[in-house]
């Protein structure tokens, strides 16, 4: 195995084809912190008119290469960069900016109330010193905007009224944004940008994105997101550990072999062997859902049988968002009902929903599914307290020991409760969180975004756990924008459109492809409403 | 990020890292200024007079901030609760000098608290208006009510009964301050190791997070407020025991003291808001004013030494980010600068 993946990486330099101009190369980037080696000899290049993709788990060294390029960390000795054969130093965001180098991180550092052509203005200022003449910076702005496509963008909403997609675009935009007489933005990075986009959405960024390296300028594009790298990128680096385990042409990657690159081992086969355990064929009944109506779904029927894993597929307002939230007792109902074991619900409240055997997950670590001031433990606990048999005291002890137990089946590294649960990774807290559900012994569980912003590794691990529970009779329904996710681990999926299910997949027909072509077709605009 | 053993943490996992300054650094100033006022005005500071009578004195302002902690550890401020002491020591006083007896007087005096706290939830559970605004408003009709109480002058007198109620003495030590060390104790048992307790500290640090994991929040927070009234009217009937007598503006010295202590309180310990943390600050604040105030100081330096310890907990508290309501508008900016780490915000 070892060696196979050695052969994947085809070497320093591969991708920078003779008579193609490397515009940003750095060398031997090393970056210690206390304990850790975040980055190790790290050397990468990229071409102009090139678009490099920047892939590896959490903990690989991606973010500190990022953080290091744009001035927040400082490289240990050794390292070079160079812009156009100009060599700049790193660690200072001020010599980035100068020479050349421009940052559209995850959040897009937009300011929400404001709108466009001033959150334009927020990187470059305004172009008059003391008194903004509006209607000259809204030709400014227009002009800048339609480099990206986006001359149609109403400037008189504050950025929050958007779409998610046109607020990315238009960070971008304002990234390169400079002035005729200062030379042209030569690289710019973009951390996650399709985070928070649908489907439908990312094409269009896309091809802003594409526009940017037409005009001469180099991408790097970091991403958790596989099949995306696979089709915008022309080629990628793949750090783990913080060493760059590969480099190489996106031509002819396969998608599990790049997993392999990144994890360093083969876990998809070990997903589909998880999978496959899961009890198949019609069961007794465990949910029935009918005529469920909420803000955006309209009489949605249809029913989930003991130990299933069923999908729930949807762009943006599809309602994909909302049938969780509604199953949960998170949000009111408009209508409609729900049985569960023989009984027939016609309204819910969280507390009524775990009552009923019925346990949500959502989707937003920070602010629903945790909270992430308490310790691990209490927030694993909460839903259920153990006081003792009175109900009145907690013995801290037992909790912590218990919460362990959890923490170690579900291998959250550092296995200890009492640790804050905003200290933990992404993938772990997303163990920490699927642990506290798993504790409720829950019916039916409903997860929305099982993995988002997890690496791959815990991905893998969450996946086999899902699978493991729903072989022991828990009904488990997903609603997620991975399509790949979803063909992965569900038997069957339900795609929504306009808050009504269009289709159903099953069996063989649960691929990839079918989830993504049910769920954006007829949309042909391929923006999502939102 | 740092790791931080729980609320049982009041016996904290190392002994190295118990005695830390960052852990107890209140203690350690406690030392310091009693050992600067103890050379300083000798005479006077190392007496017993002095040191029985802050003891006492200050068991009435402990109560106070045992009592406010509760909602405020669920995100909601009670401002009205110092003005709740005075209501409820002038309508015990009231009722006294109008036929009825230490018992009803007291009885009364406390379901008042109650009828506050029910108010105060109205507005802020059942209305949904901002903690803050809400009980400043109430703490200002209180105060127009304690007016009426007292016919805007001092209600002198007590019966023998409210007297012993408030200023007896059990094995040498006045009663006020057993009344604290049993609230103490009870403030100590909610917060720390009962469940209704969590389910406060996970309201204050995640409103719809507790929501969706099942927690009656707004049954919660009402029953919080409640309890801090009733608490705040304990204070003040314990208080009217004391001294014997309630005039108008009886309650309002007390609001600055008691959140500086809550405060201050929640940057010892187990940096959260804590009863062991909440008495030390009490005291040690207590200290510092009676030490300055026996060498001379001006009266004005006690709401000088509260301000200042309020504003040096509160900078220290931010800084560390363990305070509900201040931290979301903390956080929020923090988030603008940096960006959620993992968890992309999900669309909407």
């Amino acid at each position: 195995m070892e060696t196979s993946i050695d052969n994947l990486s085809l070497g320093i330099g591969d991708s920078g084809a003779d008579g193609e101009r490397e515009v940003l190369r750095l060398r031997h980037v090393s970056k210690t912190f206390p304990g850790q080696r975040a980055l190790d000899d790290v050397s990468i290049g990229l071409t102009a008119g090139r678009i490099r993709a920047l892939v590896g788990q959490n903990g690989s060294g991606k973010s500190t290469l990022v953080k290091t390029l744009a001035g927040v960390h400082e490289p240990d000795s050794g390292a070079q960069a160079w812009l156009d054969d100009n060599e700049f130093a790193l660690g200072s965001a001020a010599a980035a900016h100068a020479a050349g180098l421009r940052f559209v991180h995850q959040d897009l550092g937009l300011v929400w109330e404001l709108d466009a052509v001033d959150n334009l203005a927020l990187g470059r200022g305004y172009r008059s010193k003391y008194w903004i003449k509006r209607r000259d910076q809204v030709t400014a702005a227009r002009a800048q905007l339609a480099r990206f496509g986006l001359e149609h963008l109403d400037l008189s909403v504050p950025v929050s009224d958007l779409a998610a997609v046109e607020r990315a675009m238009l960070a971008i935009a304002r990234g390169l944004w400079v002035d005729p007489d200062q030379p042209p933005v030569r690289v710019l990075v973009l951390d996650e940008p399709t985070a928070s986009l649908a489907v439908g959405e990312v094409d269009r960024l896309f091809e802003a994105i594409r526009r940017v390296v037409a005009s001469g300028a180099a991408v790097l594009y970091v991403s958790h997101r596989l099949d995306e790298v696979l089709s915008l990128a022309d080629s990628l680096t793949v750090l783990r550990d913080g060493k760059v385990v590969a480099e190489r042409g996106v031509e002819g990657l396969e998608h599990r072999t790049l997993v392999r690159l990144i994890v360093g081992h083969e876990i998809e086969q070990a997903l589909a062997d998880a999978a496959a355990d899961t009890q198949r064929g019609p069961g007794a009944v465990a949910l029935g859902v009918t005529r469920l109506t909420g803000r955006v779904l309209r009489d949605v029927s249809f029913d989930v049988a003991r130990g299933e894993v069923l999908g729930i597929a949807g762009l943006t307002g599809s309602g994909r968002e909302e049938l969780p939230y509604l199953l949960g007792g998170a949000r009111p109902w408009g209508g409609g009902s729900v049985r569960i074991d023989g009984r027939e619900l016609t309204s819910l409240t969280p507390r009524f929903a775990l009552e009923s055997g019925v346990v949500l997950v959502p989707a937003d670590r920070h602010r629903q599914s945790a909270i992430p001031e308490l310790l691990a433990r209490e927030n694993i606990v909460l839903p259920r307290i153990d006081a003792g048999g009175s109900g009145l005291w907690i013995s801290v002890r037992k909790e912590r020991r218990e919460t362990r137990e959890w923490m170690h089946r579900l291998e959250v590294r550092p296995e200890n409760p009492d640790r804050l649960f905003a200290a933990f990774s992404g993938g772990n807290q997303q163990k920490i969180v699927l642990a506290r559900a798993m504790r409720l012994g829950p019916r039916i569980l409903v997860i929305d975004e099982p993995v988002q912003g997890v690496d791959v590794g815990a991905k893998a691990a969450i996946w086999a756990e899902l699978a493991q529970i729903a072989a022991g009779g828990v009904s488990i329904l997903v609603a997620s924008s991975d399509a790949e996710d979803l063909a992965l681990l569900c038997e069957r999926v339900l795609v929504l459109r306009h808050g009504v299910i269009v289709r159903e997949l099953s069996g063989a027909a649960v691929t990839t492809s079918n989830i993504l072509g049910e769920t954006i077709a007829g949309d042909l605009t391929g923006s999502a409403a939102t | 990020m740092t790791t931080e053993p729980s609320g049982s943490g009041v016996i904290p996992r190392t002994a190295l890292r118990a005695l830390s300054f960052s852990r107890i650094s209140g203690l350690y100033v406690w030392v310091l200024l009693f050992v600067i006022f103890s050379l300083w005005v000798p005479s006077t500071f190392l007496t017993g007079t002095t040191w029985t009578g802050l003891l006492s004195s200050q068991a009435v302002t402990a109560m106070v901030t045992l009592s406010l902690m509760l909602p405020l550890v669920a995100g909601a401020y009670d401002l009205s609760a110092a003005q709740v002491v005075g209501m409820s020591a002038a309508f015990a006083a009231y009722l006294t000098h109008h036929g009825f007896g230490s018992t009803t007087a007291i009885v009364f005096g406390l379901l008042a608290g109650v009828a506050v706290g029910v108010f105060n939830a109205g507005l802020i559970v059942g209305l949904g208006v901002n903690s803050f605004i809400a009980t400043l408003g109430t703490s200002s009709i209180l105060m127009a009510v304690t007016g009426i109480l007292t016919a805007d002058e001092e209600i002198v007198g007590v019966p023998s009964g409210l007297q012993s109620f408030g200023s007896r003495e059990i094995i040498g030590v006045a009663i006020p301050v057993w009344y604290l060390i049993i609230m103490a104790l009870i403030v100590a048992y909610v917060l720390e190791r009962a469940p209704f307790g969590r389910y406060l500290f996970a309201i204050g640090h995640g409103r719809e997070a507790a929501r969706l994991a099942g927690v009656r929040t707004n049954f919660c927070t009402t029953i919080s407020l409640i309890m801090c009234s009733l608490g705040s009217a304990f204070a003040g009937v314990v208080l009217l025991g004391r001294i014997g007598s309630a005039e108008p503006d009886l309650g309002t010295s007390y609001l600055l003291p008691a959140y500086a202590a809550a405060f201050l309180g929640a940057t010892q310990f187990t940096r959260r808001v804590n009863v062991p943390g909440a008495l030390v600050a009490t005291y040690l604040l207590a200290t510092g004013i009676t030490g300055l105030q026996l060498a001379g100081a001006a009266s004005w330096i006690q709401n000088m030494f509260y301000g200042v310890a309020l504003l040096a907990a509160v900078a220290l508290s931010l800084h560390e980010g363990r305070l509900p309501p201040l931290r979301r508008s903390v956080r929020a900016k923090k988030a603008a600068d940096r960006g959620p780490p993992n968890a992309p915000r999900p669309d909407e």
